[in-house]
């Protein structure tokens, strides 16, 4: 080893640096603390055996100065103690010395001090090498989960880019809200017109939240596209309107569970038409959340009793469609319970019986001035917020 | 999760200790539900009556122990209340699993 002594009593240093050398230690000597810390700064030193009283800088004085640079290698510190005046050791520790011996040196003693110094150092070493390692380590996870990070960030984008824009639709105004609990979500919706008189449309729930909810979610947006496989083996008619919803839903579910491996996701979900002719909604209920239907003729907002088995939960599970009338002035609301997981500024949770009661009193709104009045008053769309679950909103007018 | 099972006769009651089952605890219920059934146990009763809410992961987790214990034996959800047993019904999961208002009720109607 690389062994500072520091002696202002020039016949120890010799002593020392003699037992030192036959031990096969190189031996550098300084006459105090100041010397030995101009040395400490240039060279390498792994053990310093410094005396303890000394002119300019004594013994405690240079530990506390080598502790508190911070030098890159550890320096193992021995003070040494004469046996008359027995200082206080508590002191030498606290200065951040390691050990300590007696004076008059002997031979065998510091040599056992020495070898108690190379494990300590060893083990230093073996740290060092761990942290660096760790640190390395780290550095590349900390770039990895930025890249994840504003991966999923473009893909929440593009997630909402799949989202409709129009909104108009001869007779029907549609109008919706989405927001994703993490950067994207398990929520999505769609519709279209199938053609002048058919209104098709769908509000989808992926349970769990995160990457391969969303990749599902986006599945099952291309399953029930227009070009999907699942919608063309049964064209959407006027005549088969009334059943057509049920039927696609047991396809689906049928989908889910032999075709497609969902993993622990399934989905809960309102798929449905509009026949603007017959003014007529039929709709399928798969677990979602209970939809709303304003009656213009009694002028309330109703929360349609309705159930039915999740999609892609168990297989061979029946659906029926609901059919209800749809005149001028009514209005369909769906959600995801996401809204469900709100909570008031009192803390207190929001409940259906809430949203029918915001719903009632903004019934007059027309769809788009509805979804911003009804996020400002649930505190939707607020930002850096933390939403626990995807919230979705999807409102269909008649409007004549 | 908080979970505390004891075993009365041949069932093996599961009691759920916390209040929210969601996402953060569903992979741990079942893995702790489906250890009781790698263990032996076929009737398992999973009392829910501490449990305020629960997410569709949590509902999820239950189904796929519902198809574990398949013929083999029971896995019966008793004591659940409010939006807990709303969500059950809205999916109709009710009809699905074998409810029972409590434990207790759950144990008489086996052995009825």
């Amino acid at each position: 080893m690389k062994i500072l002594v520091v002696d202002d009593a020039r016949d120890m240093q010799l002593i020392l640096r003699r037992i030192l050398t036959l031990m096969g230690h190189q031996v550098v000597l300084a006459n105090h603390g100041q010397e030995a810390w101009e040395l400490l700064q240039q060279h390498n030193f792994q053990v310093v055996i410094s005396d303890w009283v000394m002119p300019i800088m004594d013994g405690p004085t240079l530990c506390r100065t080598i502790r508190a640079a911070e030098l890159p290698h550890y320096v193992y510190i021995i003070l040494l103690t004469g046996m008359s005046s027995k200082q206080n050791l508590i002191l030498g520790m606290e200065a951040g010395a390691d050990d300590f011996a007696t004076k008059p040196i002997v031979r065998e003693e510091l040599e056992v001090r020495l070898r108690a110094a190379q494990r300590v150092l060893n083990l230093e070493q073996t740290l060092e090498d761990k942290n660096r390692n760790l640190e390395g380590v780290n550095q590349s996870l900390s770039a990895t989960q930025a890249l994840i990070q504003s991966d999923l960030k473009r893909a929440a984008s593009l997630q909402t880019g799949v989202l409709p824009v129009h909104k108009a639709f001869g007779r029907l105004c549609v109008d919706w809200f989405f927001q994703p609990a993490q950067y994207i979500g398990g929520d999505t919706f769609n519709y279209f017109p199938i053609n002048d008189d058919l209104f098709f449309f769908y509000s989808i729930d992926v349970s769990g939240h995160g990457i391969s909810a969303a990749l599902l979610s986006m599945c099952l947006q291309t399953l029930l596209s227009s070009t999907g496989e699942l919608y063309c083996q049964d064209e959407l008619t006027r005549e088969n309107a009334a059943t057509f919803p049920a039927r696609l839903a047991e396809n689906l579910n049928h989908h889910l569970n032999h075709v497609l491996d969902t993993g622990d996701h399934y989905l809960t979900l309102i798929m449905g038409v509009v026949d603007t002719a017959e003014e007529r909604l039929h709709f399928v209920q798969a677990g979602h959340p209970q939809p709303f239907l304003y009656d213009p003729s009694t002028q309330q907002i109703e929360r349609i009793d309705c159930t039915g088995f999740p999609i892609g939960l168990m297989p061979d599970m029946e659906y029926e469609t609901i059919s209800l009338p749809f005149p001028t002035g009514s209005r369909f609301v769906l959600y995801s319970d996401g809204i469900l997981e709100l909570h008031h500024a009192s803390g207190e949770p929001m409940t259906e019986d809430d949203l029918q009661t915001c719903l009632q009193a903004l019934i007059g709104l027309p769809a788009r001035e509805l979804v911003s009045r009804l996020g400002e008053q649930l505190g939707l769309g607020k930002e850096n917020e933390d939403k626990p679950d995807d919230i979705s909103l999807l409102i269909i007018d008649s409007c004549g | 999760m908080k979970l505390s099972t004891h075993v009365q006769g041949e069932f093996t009651i599961a009691v759920i200790g916390e209040t929210r089952m969601d996402a953060a605890v569903a992979p741990e219920l079942k893995h702790q539900i489906s250890q009781l059934l790698n263990d032996g146990a076929t009737r398992i009763v999973l009392d829910l009556s501490a449990v305020t809410f629960m997410d569709s992961s949590s509902l999820g987790a239950l189904v796929s122990l519902l198809k574990m214990v398949g013929n083999r034996g029971d896995l019966i959800i008793a004591g659940s209340k409010g939006i807990v047993a709303d969500l059950f019904k809205l999916t109709r999961m009710d009809r699905v699993f074998r409810m029972a208002d409590s434990v207790d009720a759950a144990l008489g109607a086996v052995a009825a």
